[in-house]
């Protein structure tokens, strides 16, 4: 079983993540927050990324499409020309920000567990994500993050526990945030 | 004149009895408070007697210290000599149980070396799972394709239905099997249906256990890498211990 807190403490991770990795600068966020299960996929594909512990697993599920507006978000993401995007380039940059927002989330694990692992991102068609409940999550959320008011992207976190999961993580103060910098020892 | 010199003789003689009379009480009384001599001299051999027993005594606790002296120091010798024992022995154990640690350092290093390179598994692990994604595409496209043919095959049914309607009763029979292909066909779609989602399913689960077999692996990698880090502090001790130790060989 997840308690309440750990529930919370997923959320604000992925939420963390997916403002770190999904918004490039400029972009206005709009809306970031937990959204009810859609009935259909909001796209056609998804890239997958796990996380592995001793005590759960955890999939990362971020929701796209080859669309002319993803394509300009993601090239801008990637810091890429979306008119010169090949398919594959498009696949990659979406794949690197699916990494980018799964790996905020790992370093957030890793700080409450000892061991934990992420998996290399991999696509899917979404209708697989119809199936998520085979996983049997004890903790199966949505969230949407608009920006700019028109750019939905949708992103769904399935955690799959095998023994009692319980921790509280709050957001680091904003002073205590990293600027990026190399820290010499 | 004459008497009163006689007076004053008198007077002279009286005041001389009187000085006379008090300092004969005075020898007297000094007389009283002197010790005998044979006295004395008894007190003066008790005292020397004393003297020589104190002596004799200061001799002998002189002699027994002499020879507790000489007794520490042979112990304390003997103490330094065995502690010097042990402490060679102590050292010559030291000694070779850091060269056994260094040597199981060392092969615990090799094996853990060894076992890093688990990360080529993970190459395997991979090429299995695009072999099994490529599978459950190749049976998604031919379960597209059947899904396709049933279409077509519900549309012929339908056909065959209406044909059969137009013949009247010579195509009774025909009706017949036209509504038991049509029920079939729609049979048949929703068995399409099904298996198309249970691709999907076979897809996620591919997927997510690889990702978990993955992740599982880097978790076992950084655990490793943690105890190389730990297994390289160790033997950087003994490399240490062991340079301090050999100048004092």
């Amino acid at each position: 079983m997840i308690s309440q807190r750990a529930k919370a403490g997923f959320d604000r991770m992925v939420m963390q993540g997916m403002r770190a990795s999904l918004v490039k600068p400029g972009d206005e966020v709009t809306d970031l927050s937990p959204v009810p299960a859609w009935g259909q996929p909001p796209t056609s594909h998804a890239v997958v990324l796990s996380v592995a512990s001793l005590l759960f697993r955890m999939l990362v599920v971020v929701y796209f499409s080859d669309t002319p507006a993803m394509r300009r978000h993601f090239a801008g993401l990637s810091r890429q020309n979306a008119e010169d995007l090949s398919h594959q380039a498009f696949l990659d940059a979406v794949c690197e920000a699916g990494n980018l927002c799964c790996g905020s989330v790992n370093r957030d694990l890793g700080g409450l567990y000892a061991w934990v692992g992420m998996s290399t991102p991999h696509i899917v068609e979404s209708h697989c994500t119809r199936h998520l409940g085979i996983l049997k999550a004890g903790h199966l959320q949505h969230f949407q993050l608009l920006l700019n008011g028109d750019t939905p992207l949708h992103l769904t976190l399935c955690v799959s526990e095998s023994e009692d999961l319980d921790f509280d993580f709050q957001l680091p103060a904003p002073e205590s945030q990293g600027v990026g910098e190399l820290e010499l020892f | 004149m004459t008497i009163t010199l006689m007076l004053t003789l008198l007077t002279g003689t009286i005041v001389l009895n009187l000085l006379l009379g008090w300092r004969a009480r005075r020898l007297h009384a000094t007389l009283q408070t002197m010790v005998p001599r044979e006295k004395l001299e008894d007190n003066n051999q008790r005292a020397q007697a004393r003297i020589d027993d104190l002596q004799e005594q200061i001799e002998a606790l002189e002699q027994r210290l002499h020879e507790a002296q000489r007794q520490w120091d042979a112990r304390q010798q003997s103490l330094i000599s065995e502690q010097q024992l042990r402490l060679t022995h102590s050292q010559a154990q030291a000694s070779q149980a850091q060269t056994q640690i260094a040597s199981q350092c060392g092969t615990l290093d090799r094996s853990i070396t060894e076992l890093r390179n688990v990360g080529k598994t993970y190459e395997r692990w991979h090429a299995s799972m695009d072999f099994l994604l490529g599978h459950n595409r190749a049976m998604h496209n031919k379960n597209d394709e059947f899904a396709s043919i049933v279409r077509q095959l519900v549309i012929v049914a339908l056909n065959a239905s209406i044909e059969a309607a137009r013949a009247g009763t010579m195509g009774r029979g025909f009706a017949v099997v036209a509504d038991e292909m049509r029920s079939l066909s729609v049979r048949a779609e929703k068995l399409a249906q099904d298996f198309r989602s249970s691709l999907y399913e076979n897809d996620l689960i591919t997927t997510t256990t690889f990702q978990d077999m993955q992740a599982g692996g880097k978790m076992i990698v950084g655990a490793v890498t943690g105890l190389e880090l730990q297994n390289r502090k160790i033997l950087n001790l003994v490399d240490g211990q062991q340079a301090v130790q050999e100048p004092c060989a």
